[in-house]
């Protein structure tokens, strides 16, 4: 379970300049700028089913897309990491399973991203995310505007956009 | 009740070619992105401060927000869906595309609604506009690389 995201595949499609990300040197920064955009929007509660889509909420599998009162119980007993609450669905609860999402491949005009290593009590974090996956829980894609998000950061990081803004920027405060 | 659609109407000159019109859109765009993250509204002045309630919850401290830098960005989503509407000779519309949830959440900062049915003006963040010394500073540019 993991975000493919095939930088070429875009060069035609939507701007020219992408062209140049797959580059070794735009490419890491993209993937970790990328990483962090799919973190927080799990842990703000939402997933993407597919590439280039809209984020929906998280639901799960209980009723109304709530927690099981079995596993609601858990929740409620804790202790919970600090970036959820019992009735939160974020798909945390310890908090490894999105910690442990990073670049695993940023090469070749390709950027993997996904869970790695496992978990304390001794499961595989790439497991966790995979059943959650089976369960509508998906949330290593990446949603057209989050897509859009990446174009900026590297448009500003890497091309004539971020002299252009400071231009803007010097002579209008 | 629903959102109102937000965008604006930016004249330009008549003079300028479709790549040139879409060249300023972006970097119209683009400016508006960068003074709302720079914590600024449509007149260069600081947007208010966000609520105690809001810093507390779970969602500003998991987007890795500060309480002393309000830039209207939680996901990033409302700032990406910035985007030209439109284009003709003379105009550009800038705006949110109407009935989206993004066009919503501007449209919460920008009136000061946030959920409301009434605005609110001093809880406003109106972030959506172009000053005319910035719209000349962007059009001097464009033309300028003529």
């Amino acid at each position: 379970m993991s975000v493919k995201v095939d930088v070429k595949r875009f060069t035609d499609k939507i701007e020219k300049f992408l062209k140049e990300a797959v580059s070794t040197r735009t490419i890491k920064p993209i993937a970790e700028e990328l990483t962090n955009i799919i973190v927080k929007r799990t842990r703000l509660g939402y997933g993407v089913k597919n590439n280039f889509g809209k984020r929906e909420k998280l639901r799960a599998s209980g009723p109304g897309g709530g927690f099981k009162p079995s596993y609601l119980k858990k929740r409620l007993r804790g202790p919970l990491d600090s970036t959820t609450a019992p009735r939160k669905l974020n798909l945390t609860f310890t908090g490894q399973l999105l910690r442990s999402v990073s670049v695993i491949k940023a090469q070749d005009g390709k950027i993997i991203i996904g869970p790695t290593g496992t978990r304390n009590d001794g499961k595989d974090n790439q497991k966790i995310a995979q059943y959650n996956a089976d369960q509508g829980r998906i949330f290593l894609n990446v949603s057209e505007l989050e897509f859009k998000q990446i174009l900026r950061f590297y448009r500003r990081e890497f091309t004539d956009l971020r002299r252009k803004l400071g231009l803007i920027s010097r002579r209008n405060g | 009740m629903p959102a109102k659609h937000q965008y604006i109407d930016v004249k330009i000159p008549k003079s300028l070619s479709k790549k040139e019109r879409r060249e300023i859109a972006d970097l119209i765009v683009e400016r508006i992105v960068d003074r709302t993250l720079d914590g600024k509204d449509k007149r260069g002045k600081g947007f208010p401060g966000y609520s105690k309630e809001y810093i507390k919850s779970l969602d500003f401290n998991n987007a890795g927000k500060s309480a002393s830098d309000v830039n209207l960005q939680l996901s990033g989503d409302m700032l990406a869906a910035l985007t030209l509407l439109n284009e003709t000779d003379g105009k550009l519309t800038i705006g949110f595309e109407d009935g989206s949830d993004e066009n919503a959440r501007a449209d919460g900062n920008i009136r000061g609604t946030y959920g409301q049915e009434r605005g609110n003006r001093k809880k406003a963040r109106d972030f959506l506009g172009v000053s005319p010394k910035e719209l000349k500073t962007i059009i001097d540019m464009v033309i300028s690389e003529r």
